[in-house]
């Protein structure tokens, strides 16, 4: 008798064994989709503090004068102008000229290296007391790529995937040159004096070339975006340029666009940085483009990293 | 359906349950792709494919009597297939979203890896518990 119930009851007893699996198998795949973007997205780690950041000079012997547009104090020497770009694209240009290479500095989201650490451009800029700034490469939204800032090596590990592995390095003396992240290691550059390198890209200009060819535009690099970009034109003098885009006032640029700009210009050579809801270009207390925020909500978004003018 | 046998009549059952789950995949990414600024990626534009080609296809042609039925294996290994399925399916629709940020994990490539062993596994106990329920006595 209690073997015959037993026999009625399996069946029974494994459609519940069975569902039991599956349900738990549910379960399992939602929280490791969770852990997964929370990951991605969300959970700083890897966290370097940047006590080791390099000063810059002491500012102390001049009365900058400034404008709504322009900064002069002798040493560092800034002029900002706004530009349509084929009647539909808003593009603020920077025409910055330093006296010394240590002008040029990175900031970091909360004074450290991590993934997922961010802050706002004009948070960073604030706090490092900068003249002026633009967005950086977003470094702490990969985990690949080389970073090094004011001459520390954060991350060592390369990206060859298109469009990153192009790096943008600023050598002591504030020159720029374009590297292969496949030909030469993050050690060997920071040994040859690199005080910046940036792992964003792609190269937009090379040895005074539009550096993006119309064959490597696939996928992000065809689409008309918020852009942020910089470059070098003569030692010590650089262009910085954002564009705002995903408005109906500003639709944005490729990176064709973005390259050929940098070019007119004048830019020797000119690296792409991080665009979308990250381009932000910050001058005398204020965002002066209108950053894209979660679609196409005005607002600044937080980010990894500035470039910036400053002592 | 008059004229279809109940084998055939299940496998149809289970052909439109992947029909459905392509269909929800592929709104998924269509609504996704609206949003991702005209970036695309493969992997989510893709993601309707997997259940599709990986559970449509194979119930079709059991539905057809191209495939040998898979009533002879035992229901751990068909959940082991479905479970495989899932798993490519998730992973292909984190990757998508990943590589639309222009982000990457490692923990994407290790679902999918999973997903793929259990789909082999499946596949192939499978196909032996139906060759085996073939043989003649």
């Amino acid at each position: 008798m209690w073997n015959m119930k037993r026999e009625e009851n399996r069946p029974e007893a494994d459609v519940r064994k069975r569902r039991r699996i599956r349900i738990g198998f549910a379960v399992f795949l939602i929280l490791y989709t969770a852990f997964v973007l929370l990951d991605a997205f969300v959970i700083p780690r890897n966290i370097v503090r940047a006590d080791h950041s390099v000063s810059g000079l002491p500012f102390v012997d001049y009365d900058p004068v400034i404008t709504e547009d322009s900064y002069e104090d002798g040493r560092i020497s800034i002029s900002i102008r706004t530009e349509r770009v084929q009647d539909r694209t808003t593009v603020y240009i920077a025409d910055v000229r330093i006296s010394d290479p240590a002008l040029l500095h990175a900031g970091l989201a909360g004074d450290s290296f991590g993934r997922n650490l961010a802050e706002v451009t004009s948070a960073i800029a604030q706090r490092n007391e900068a003249v002026f700034a633009i967005n950086g490469d977003y470094y702490g939204f990969r985990e690949k790529g080389y970073v090094l800032r004011n001459g520390y090596l954060y991350r060592s590990v390369s990206n060859t995937k298109y469009p990153y592995g192009e790096d943008l390095v600023v050598w002591e003396d504030g020159s720029f040159e374009i590297i292969e992240e496949a030909a030469v290691t993050a050690e060997e550059l920071r040994d040859a004096g690199a005080q910046q390198i940036f792992s964003f890209g792609p190269a937009l200009v090379n040895h005074g070339e539009v550096y993006v060819v119309e064959g490597e535009e696939v996928e992000r690099a065809q689409i008309t975006n918020p852009r942020a970009a910089i470059g070098i034109v003569e030692p010590l003098h650089y262009i910085m340029v954002v564009s705002d885009g995903r408005t109906k006032e500003s639709y944005g640029l490729t990176l064709l666009e973005l390259a050929q700009l940098m070019k007119d210009l004048g830019c020797e050579t000119a690296y792409n940085l991080d665009g979308g809801g990250s381009a932000t270009m910050w001058f005398n207390g204020k965002v002066l483009n209108k950053p894209t925020t979660y679609g196409d909500v005005i607002q600044e978004r937080t980010i990894s990293d500035i470039v910036y003018i400053g002592y | 359906m008059p004229g279809l046998g109940e084998r055939q009549r299940q496998y149809l059952r289970i052909l439109n349950r992947y029909i459905g789950i392509a269909a929800f995949c592929a709104v998924f990414s269509l609504i996704y792709n609206l949003f991702s600024h005209g970036i695309h990626s493969p992997f989510m534009s893709w993601l309707f494919a997997w259940p599709l080609a990986l559970g449509g296809l194979p119930a079709g042609l059991a539905a057809l009597g191209l495939l040998p039925p898979a009533d002879a294996a035992p229901e751990g290994v068909k959940d082991l297939y479905r479970f495989g399925i899932a798993s490519v399916t998730v992973a292909s629709m984190l990757k998508g979203i990943l590589e639309i940020a222009g982000n990457d994990s490692v923990y994407t490539t290790i679902l999918m890896a999973a997903g793929i062993v259990m789909l082999a596994a499946g596949a192939v106990f499978g196909i032996y518990a139906a060759l085996t329920a073939a043989r003649p006595e």
